[in-house]
């Protein structure tokens, strides 16, 4: 049924008429219609009037105007008979819209009813027929017809679904077929009903059938919302109103809550107080058992977002309680920073935690439990490079303790005076300069005297430092705790050998047959290859008093343990430059060498350090030429080597800086089995040090593994190597970064290797920043806030640009800020709360 | 183990005794020999808390998860609602 118009008018008035349409003014257009008409009545003026009239009446049905569209209806149905055509699309719609159908479905049953007119109908049904009932319930088609049999199993079933009546209703609706302009009715029904019993997937499927015209697809949008909760902005209000409706309230809070989560993903600080202000009242409202923690957590995020707190307290109806979850909560997501100024806010953190902790009767602040809390907080302060003390200097006297790594250990032992909290103070300490380490190991001592670990400690410690007879002493004192343990008996040893080294750098080589003699004495010498320690020891000493035939006869033993004269001469050379004798033996060139020889270079490498490892022999030599061969040996003559000796190379490598080494034997190391991978990974994180996300990947991927095959050892190092925490991977993340890492077999220093910026969720660089503000600008800022009183902020821009001048020419920034103290004479201030730009460092 | 108190149904300030019936009252309910994977996530949040050292470091975890998975742990039924409000999605409004 056409509406258009159909007379062809071409005149001024006529297209002015159109045009008044074609705007939507149809009143206007009306008037001008009518009085055109009466002035110059013609069949043209007449057709261009029914237009108008046409286009009039469908306007007020546009406007809810049902009433005044009938009577306009009624009029014009008796003044223009000859329109009667036109007149039943615009007629069924009015009459829709006042919630009958009847003179439509009436059609269906009328004799001599013309295709078009059947046509018409069943495209009215298809398109915009909204309420079943109106069909099931027409008076105008018999009750056993086809059509309102049909919508009254809909209407039923509908009814059913939605009022969670329908589990034993039958889905399959063979009343209706896929042909009837009701078949989309039947998708929607199956698809409410797979929503409401949870089968996401079918309810899916048959929103996906429901074809684009028809009046269930009305229904499709909020119900795919309903699925996932995205593009609710999109939805009509009677959508969002059934949205609200249907989900449940924490839903609808958690709903808010996953707003917000995208509000600070999009680091809009408007978009996210906004969601902060609907989502803390939604589960105030809903859920407000989990008010705190919710405000806990955004407190959390609206920090890493870098957003002032007031306005945040303000958007959350009040501060979030000040309680040991929260404290908790803020040191966790500030102590992994790698900025020295988080890392003190965690330690505040933490220090509230103890507080809170103790007011809450979870322990008591004299308890181990707080003891664990202090030397976690020591590790963390302990993380503030030293440049950067400075910060814990500004701090008020009064909080500066709670910064200073030495004073958490300090109160941790004091608390908990056990092995497991004092092992962590020495580990600290033995990083320090100075006397530090000695110095807890006394303290150790004194809490614990028979502790054997800081008198080995302490032997070690005096023997690196050439004081041996306060070694013996030390060692005196831990063969009196266990002079069985293993570690004692091979300090003893490496105490006995580098005295000898001592008393040959004294030219006192007679003396170190003495030494020979106790160092034959003991079991520890005879394990593996160390009795070469002994007769290198003899050779170096029988060399210097010119007895020439114990020297060859030293010789001979020392080429059949070691099994050539390579790893002999490699180890004799070591030992020399250890006493620093003159004692100099040519080595050959590796590519002088014989091809079995040759071939046996790694092994013999790996022999000699891992004696020198035992020996604490720190002046070993290796030649160049054998260390730019060994990457070339090793994929073809590695599978000898024990997991051990390859770590051994591995060492040669790091000691030596040779990277391609470090990194061939991590490649061959790589391809072992399970229990021994964890080191390898974690040495190819070594060699790859100078590409940071790459080594950070790998060593916490190695700690990863390490912890799960309880390595201690290998953990350990690998914190060590990360200065912190590792990055938390799944199995299937790490698995991941083991397949990148074997695949990468060949090392160069121009090649970036695997790119792990999925991995590490590294956000794309952008030089402006999400607010469009330029980074560059910004980060003067701080040193800005900070200056001295009186200092212009413009001359704080140029002391700013000076150090980081100052930098970039490796002035030590310690160096730098003493220099820009004394020069401005001002008191440094303490640390405050200031604004960063942690944009994307959420998570 | 993510949360030792949660499996024991313990609070934070739970102390040893506490623990100790909590796990006694657990172990009752799931006994090794009719649930076994129970009972070993029970006995090895009862590891943890009975070590003050691990105790602790447990009792210091925290993740920043998403906010929206703070209150996941409820299961979330949809409602259902008068037919009118279907009606008046379907009409287009």
């Amino acid at each position: 049924m056409a509406d258009q118009a159909t007379a062809p008018v071409a005149d001024p008035i006529a297209i002015s008429i159109r045009s008044l349409l074609a705007n939507g003014s149809t009143k206007a257009a009306l008037d001008r219609a009518k009085q055109h008409h009466k002035e110059h009545p013609s069949a043209g003026s007449r057709a261009l009037l029914l237009d108008v009239y046409l286009e009039r009446i469908q306007a007020l049905q546009r406007q809810d105007l049902a009433t005044e569209a009938q009577s306009l209806m009624d009029l014009v149905k008796e003044r223009f008979p000859e329109g009667r055509d036109r007149f039943l699309a615009l007629q069924s719609r009015l009459q829709l819209r006042r919630g009958s159908l009847d003179e439509s479905l009436g059609l269906l049953v009328k004799p001599g009813v013309t295709p078009e007119e059947l046509a018409f109908v069943n495209t009215l049904i298809g398109t915009e027929v909204h309420d079943l009932a109106l069909i099931a319930n027409s008076e105008a088609l018999p009750t056993n017809h086809p059509l309102r049999v049909a919508a009254t199993v809909l209407d039923r079933a509908l009814r059913t679904v939605v009022s969670g009546n329908g589990a034993g209703i039958d889905l399959a609706l063979p009343e209706i077929s896929w042909r009837s302009p009701l078949a989309a009715w039947k998708y929607l029904i199956r698809a409410i009903a797979a929503f409401y019993q949870g089968d996401a997937e079918t309810c899916r499927q048959q929103l996906d059938s429901i074809p684009a015209g028809a009046p269930p697809a009305r229904a499709v949008a909020p119900l795919r919302h309903l699925l996932d909760s995205k593009h609710r902005s999109q939805l009509s209000p009677a959508a969002r109103r059934l949205v609200d409706e249907v989900l449940p309230p924490r839903e609808l809070a958690t709903e808010a809550l996953r707003r917000l989560d995208r509000a600070f993903a999009s680091g809009k600080d408007k978009q996210i107080l906004s969601a902060i202000r609907e989502a803390t009242d939604l589960v105030r409202r809903y859920a407000p058992d989990r008010l705190d923690t919710v405000k806990h957590h955004i407190a959390a995020d609206a920090y890493l977002a870098g957003l002032d707190p007031e306005p945040v307290v303000q958007a959350m109806g009040g501060a979030s309680v000040r309680n040991a979850a929260r404290a908790r909560l803020l040191a966790r997501v500030t102590e992994n920073s790698d900025d020295p100024y988080e890392i003190l806010t965690a330690c505040t953190h933490w220090h509230e935690f103890i507080d809170k902790a103790a007011e809450e009767g979870w322990f008591s602040k004299k308890s181990i439990e707080a003891a664990q809390v202090y030397l976690h907080t020591a590790v963390i302060a302990g993380r503030v490079p030293p440049e950067f003390k400075y910060l814990v200097d500004r701090a008020p006297a009064t909080e500066r303790e709670r910064y200073l790594p030495d004073f958490l250990y300090r109160k941790a032992v004091e608390l908990d005076p056990s092995p497991d909290t004092f092992r962590p103070w020495l580990d600290w300490a033995r990083r320090q300069r100075g006397r530090t380490g000695e110095i807890v190991a006394e303290n150790w001592i004194r809490a614990r005297p028979s502790d054997l670990e800081p008198h080995l400690y302490l032997v070690d410690r005096c023997a690196e430092r050439e004081a041996y007879p306060s070694a013996l002493k030390h060692l005196a004192n831990a063969e009196k705790i266990d002079s069985m343990h293993a570690e004692t008996r091979a300090m003893r040893a490496r105490l006995l050998i580098n005295g000898a080294l001592r008393q040959l750098q004294q030219k006192r080589p007679h003396l170190v047959e003495q030494r020979i003699r106790e160092l034959e004495e003991l079991p520890e010498m005879r394990q593996g290859d160390r009795t070469a320690l002994i007769d290198a020891l003899a050779i170096l000493a029988h060399t210097a008093l010119g007895k020439h035939d114990l020297t060859t006869a030293a010789w001979n033993r020392i080429d059949a343990t070691l099994n050539g004269r390579i790893a002999s001469l490699l180890l004799i050379t070591g030992m020399g430059r250890q006493a620093k004798l003159p004692f100099t033996h040519k080595m050959p060139d590796a590519g002088d060498l014989a091809p079995e020889i040759s071939a046996q270079l790694p092994l013999s490498l790996a022999r000699v350090d891992q004696l020198a490892h035992f020996a604490r022999l720190h002046r070993m030599h290796y030649p160049i030429s054998y260390l730019q061969q060994l990457p070339k040996l090793l994929p073809r003559h590695s599978k000898d080597l024990t997991a051990e000796q390859l770590e051994a190379l591995g060492r040669i490598g790091t000691g030596t800086k040779w990277n391609d080494v470090t990194y061939a034997v991590s490649t061959v190391g790589l391809d072992r089995s399970p229990n021994e991978v964890p080191r390898f990974l974690l040495l190819r994180a070594a060699a790859t040090r100078f590409q940071h996300d790459r080594a950070r990947v790998c060593a916490s991927a190695a700690h990863h593994l390490a912890v799960k095959l309880r390595d201690n050892v290998t953990a350990g190092r690998a914190l060590d190597l990360l200065g912190g925490p590792p990055e938390k991977f799944t199995d299937e993340i790490v698995s991941e970064i083991l397949r990148r890492e074997r695949t990468s077999r060949t090392f160069s220093e121009f090649s970036s290797g695997p790119n792990y910026d999925d991995i590490l969720d590294v956000p794309d660089f952008d030089y402006y920043g999400p607010d469009g503000e330029d980074e560059d600008e910004n980060m003067f800022d701080e040193f800005i806030d900070a200056r001295p009183p009186g200092m212009s902020a413009d001359v704080a821009r140029v002391l700013a640009e000076a150090a980081v001048h100052a930098a970039s020419e490796g002035v030590p920034m310690e160096d730098f800020v003493r220099g820009l103290v004394e020069s401005i004479g001002a008191p440094p201030r303490g640390p405050g709360k200031r604004r960063g730009n942690r944009r994307g460092g959420r998570r | 183990m993510n949360d030792a108190r949660a499996i024991l149904g313990v609070g934070p300030q739970a102390g040893d005794a506490e623990i100790r019936a909590a796990y006694l009252k657990k172990v009752k309910e799931h006994p090794p020999d009719h649930s076994p994977a129970e009972f070993e996530k029970i006995r090895d949040a009862y590891e943890i808390l009975r070590d003050p050292r691990r105790r602790a470091r447990q009792l210091m975890e925290a993740s920043n998860c998403p906010l929206s998975h703070l209150l996941s742990d409820t299961p979330a039924q949809p409602r259902h609602v008068p037919i009118e409000l279907w009606l008046e999605v379907l009409k287009g409004k």
